[in-house]
């Protein structure tokens, strides 16, 4: 079997970092790749709203919102217990595990599309509520006892780059639908695998920009970092059964629990939470988590699935 | 607290490498986690033995009496 071609981007900007090769990205380009995989993502999921937008999705959605909230209390304890860690820097960690990446939803996707694996289209939906639940909570099991918490702002925590672009790609969607969105959508479905190849190069730098950092901290954060996404795909899979979820689904509910967030996270909790060491939550999602699901995780997360759906169908 | 932290990750190893082992059997590409299972409880291994043999080879720089004590079998006599 083939590496898929995303991946190969993804190992190749890690793999030249390691060796001292030098990959400059130009100003604004991250940017600009998340902004076009934030809004195709949004866009496809809104014109498959608007084609199967029905009463389920509010259960499927508050189950998702479930898992969101799940998440946080599972890794809490284990960082406290086992590691030891302080109150805000278990807390900050828990959160980035409880909310997800993007980046790794759209890794998902791209392989489930590649193998012709059907999803529940709507499933962008489920990222944009599985971003901010689990921060909040963060927050929360943080400034409990009187632990120093900045109040935390909905307002910028709501309105972040990522569900901002999302919701608003799933609107946009969902209003043009099929025929109305098809002078767009050709421009974003021919470019999405590129863009993401892009996007991954970019990552893969960055992952390995971070090792040292993963030496410095060493073997219990290596262990949390592997095993928690292993915890939260498993939670996800679960549900997205128990929801009578396609093949895809329940691979994507599983990366989502699995994956966490980069992004949106340390962004809010650097303002909510300032005596927070996030260096050890960035480290751990980017340069362990992150690398895990795209070269491991997602394609065990898509052979189970697929086992569950062929035996027990 | 290091140890706590060693054993955990240990466990998580074991934990790895069983999954990986069992998917592997029923026919699912398990061996990739399976590996990274036998890493994991390498890592922890080293971080708790590494330590131990430290502490053990700085213990007659500790008791300068076991470092300039005379070989085994002399004091018997």
């Amino acid at each position: 079997m083939g590496i898929d071609i995303v991946v190969a981007f993804f190992l190749f900007g890690m793999a030249a970092t390691l060796i001292g090769g030098r990959i400059e990205f130009p100003r604004g380009l991250y940017q600009g790749l998340t902004l076009f995989l934030l809004l195709a993502i949004g866009l496809k999921g809104g014109v498959a709203l608007s084609e199967h937008a029905s009463a389920r999705l509010i259960p499927q959605a508050l189950v998702v919102l479930l898992l969101g909230l799940a998440l946080p209390f599972i890794a809490y304890p284990i960082l406290r217990k086992f590691g030891q860690w302080d109150r805000t820097d278990a807390a900050a960690t828990a959160a980035h595990y409880g909310s997800v990446s993007v980046g790794t939803f759209a890794v998902a996707v791209a392989l489930l599309e590649s193998r012709g694996v059907d999803y529940e289209a709507y499933f962008p939906l489920f990222v944009v509520l599985l971003e901010v639940p689990a921060i909040a909570l963060g927050i929360y099991l943080a400034s409990r006892r009187g632990a120093e918490a900045s109040a935390l702002n909905w307002r910028s925590l709501l309105l972040n780059q990522g569900c901002v672009l999302l919701l608003g790609g799933l609107l946009i969607g969902w209003l043009a639908g099929v025929e109305g969105s098809a002078k767009v959508m050709a421009m974003f479905e021919t470019a999405f695998h590129g863009a993401l190849a892009l996007f991954l190069l970019y990552m893969g730098r960055q992952a390995a920009r971070y090792f040292p950092e993963v030496v410095r901290n060493g073997a219990f954060l290596t262990s949390f970092a592997i095993v928690m996404p292993l915890i939260g795909a498993t939670v996800g899979g679960l549900l997205a059964v128990s929801m009578d979820f396609s093949t895809g689904g329940v691979a994507l509910l599983a990366t989502l629990g699995a994956s966490a967030s980069y992004i949106a996270a340390p962004a809010a909790l650097g303002v909510a939470l300032p005596k927070a060491n996030l260096s050890l939550p960035l480290t751990a999602s980017l340069a362990i988590t992150f690398p895990f699901n795209v070269l491991i995780g997602i394609p065990i997360y898509l052979s189970i699935a697929t086992y569950i759906h062929t035996q027990f169908a | 607290m290091q140890k706590q932290q060693r054993m955990f990750g240990l466990f998580c190893g074991a934990t790895v490498l069983g999954l990986g082992a069992a998917l592997a059997t029923v026919g699912i590409i398990g061996w990739a986690l399976a590996a990274v299972g036998a890493g994991l409880c390498l890592l922890n291994l080293a971080s708790l033995i590494v330590p131990m043999v430290k502490r053990a080879r700085a213990v007659p720089a500790r008791l300068p009496y076991l470092a300039n004590s005379a070989p085994a079998g002399e004091g018997a006599r």
